[in-house]
């Protein structure tokens, strides 16, 4: 006990301030590779089960337009959609807006599959 | 001699602060140790997703795409090449794993009462729900139709099967789970697979590990009415999971909602009451089969069927009222 307190009293100020800069840096650093995990969400479109785009959706400042097999997709900073399709029903412009990571949507009679990914707190979704 | 204990103390901040991290990462990677590989595509009819763990997690995924793709086109209802489509245009086949699905699925009608029944295949397709031809059939047409169906006209004999009746089987209610029964054979007969998610549509099997601590796999059930929100997780170690609702399929016309769950006994939509089904067991096509028979049986009579199969299940009503059923680790 007597010891802990010699050693103590043997600290500087400037030590101190060194170990509290370096847990700081330490935890800032530590809460930001998490931080990233979680908020990026990266969409990857699939044709016919191979990737035709991956982008990460943080990258977009405005609306973009992806044409992958008979579908025209678009995206922005927050989501993505189904805008155009050669398909006869439609169904996958129906679908409307997807911003979830894990979730998916695909245009069938075009194969064309897109998905978000992202640190979801899940392994799959039952669609 | 002070600058020694300086140099020691400044030492020791850094080792300090060199432990915590090393902690702290350890932590953080152990959810993420295996190796692993994802692809989403078009099977199926459906969207298929893959996350496979294992030393080479490439190589299965595109084994798993062949294995489905190959089971496709031999229960597909519109190849007309497919085996499915030769017993229906000829009344006879002879096919081990035709015949194994189809005893599977004349069983469940026979204990849900008929009301299941995959022979009611041409009244699906007049119903047209989910394609560009989706409409209401005149009753008479329906009538018409349904007296040639019936799953007691299927006979089965070993793997040979026969149709006695003029009708058609159509194997969507049971084909995505038969392809997760062939996903999880594979990926147990595969070296180095750690363990592995695959959904297929509705239908889900998880195997072996997803990372070294042995955390259970979650998987995400689709909220019926809102789009784009969960309903809940289901935790599982290893299993087949199957969800059916009035949402993956419908149109609406004079304010009803016309979806593609048909009741066998009346020929039209079912109207239990339900919204939604998730069926939890050890087997794909009992999963599938199961939340559809559900489905239209009602939350009552659907968990006495679960409980014949040892099944667990969550059931949703149209107020949204959800109950869980057997033995079912579900986070809502």
């Amino acid at each position: 006990m007597n010891t802990d307190k010699k050693l103590l009293r043997t600290l500087t100020k400037g030590d101190i301030l060194l170990a509290a800069v370096l847990i700081l840096v330490s935890l800032v650093w530590f809460a930001s590779s998490f931080a990233s995990d979680e908020e990026s969400l990266t969409l990857k479109i699939y044709l016919d089960g191979t990737e035709s785009v991956s982008v990460s959706l943080a990258s977009l400042s405005e609306e973009k337009h992806y044409t992958v097999g008979g579908c025209i997709i678009c995206a922005d900073s927050e989501g993505v959609c189904f805008e155009k399709s050669d398909c006869p029903d439609g169904l996958c412009i129906k679908r409307g807006r997807m911003t979830r990571a894990g979730d998916a949507m695909a245009c069938v009679p075009e194969r064309v599959v897109v998905r978000l990914y992202g640190s979801d707190d899940f392994d799959t979704l039952a669609y | 001699m002070k600058n020694k204990k300086r140099i020691l103390k400044i030492v020791s901040l850094l080792l300090t602060c060199a432990v915590v991290l090393s902690a702290a990462l350890i932590i953080r990677d152990r959810k993420k140790d295996f190796n692993s590989a994802e692809k989403s595509t078009v099977a199926m009819n459906t969207i298929m997703t893959q996350k496979i763990y294992s030393e080479v997690p490439g190589s299965q995924i595109t084994d798993i795409i062949t294995i489905v793709n190959v089971l496709e086109k031999m229960i597909s209802f519109k190849d007309i090449d497919s085996q499915l489509s030769i017993l229906n245009r000829e009344g006879t086949l002879d096919n081990g794993a035709i015949a194994d699905v189809l005893r599977v699925c004349t069983e469940i009608s026979e204990k849900s009462g008929g009301v299941f029944d995959v022979t009611v295949g041409e009244l699906s397709e007049l119903w047209g729900i989910g394609t560009e031809n989706e409409n209401i059939p005149e009753a008479e047409e329906i009538s018409s139709l349904l007296s040639e169906c019936g799953y007691e006209k299927i006979s089965i004999n070993g793997s040979t099967v026969t149709f006695d009746g003029d009708f058609s089987v159509d194997l969507g209610a049971v084909g995505k789970g038969m392809a997760c029964d062939y996903i999880m054979n594979y990926l147990m007969s595969s070296e180095g697979v750690n363990g592995g998610v695959v959904s297929v549509g509705g239908s889900i099997v998880v195997y072996g590990q997803r990372n070294k601590a042995g955390d259970k796999w979650r998987v995400a059930v689709r909220h019926p009415r809102n789009e784009g929100e969960l309903l809940g997780v289901i935790s599982l170690s290893e299993g087949f999971v199957s969800t059916s609702g009035d949402y993956e399929r419908y149109f609406e016309e004079n304010g009803k909602r016309y979806h593609h769950i048909l009741d066998a006994e009346s020929g039209y939509p079912c109207e239990s009451g339900l919204i939604s089904v998730t069926v939890v067991c050890d087997s794909g096509i009992l999963s599938d089969a199961l939340s559809t028979a559900c489905f239209i049986l009602g939350r009552e009579k659907g968990e006495k069927l679960l409980s014949e199969y040892g099944a667990a299940g969550i059931f949703v009503d149209k107020d949204m009222n959800i109950t869980t059923v057997g033995d079912i680790d579900f986070e809502y």
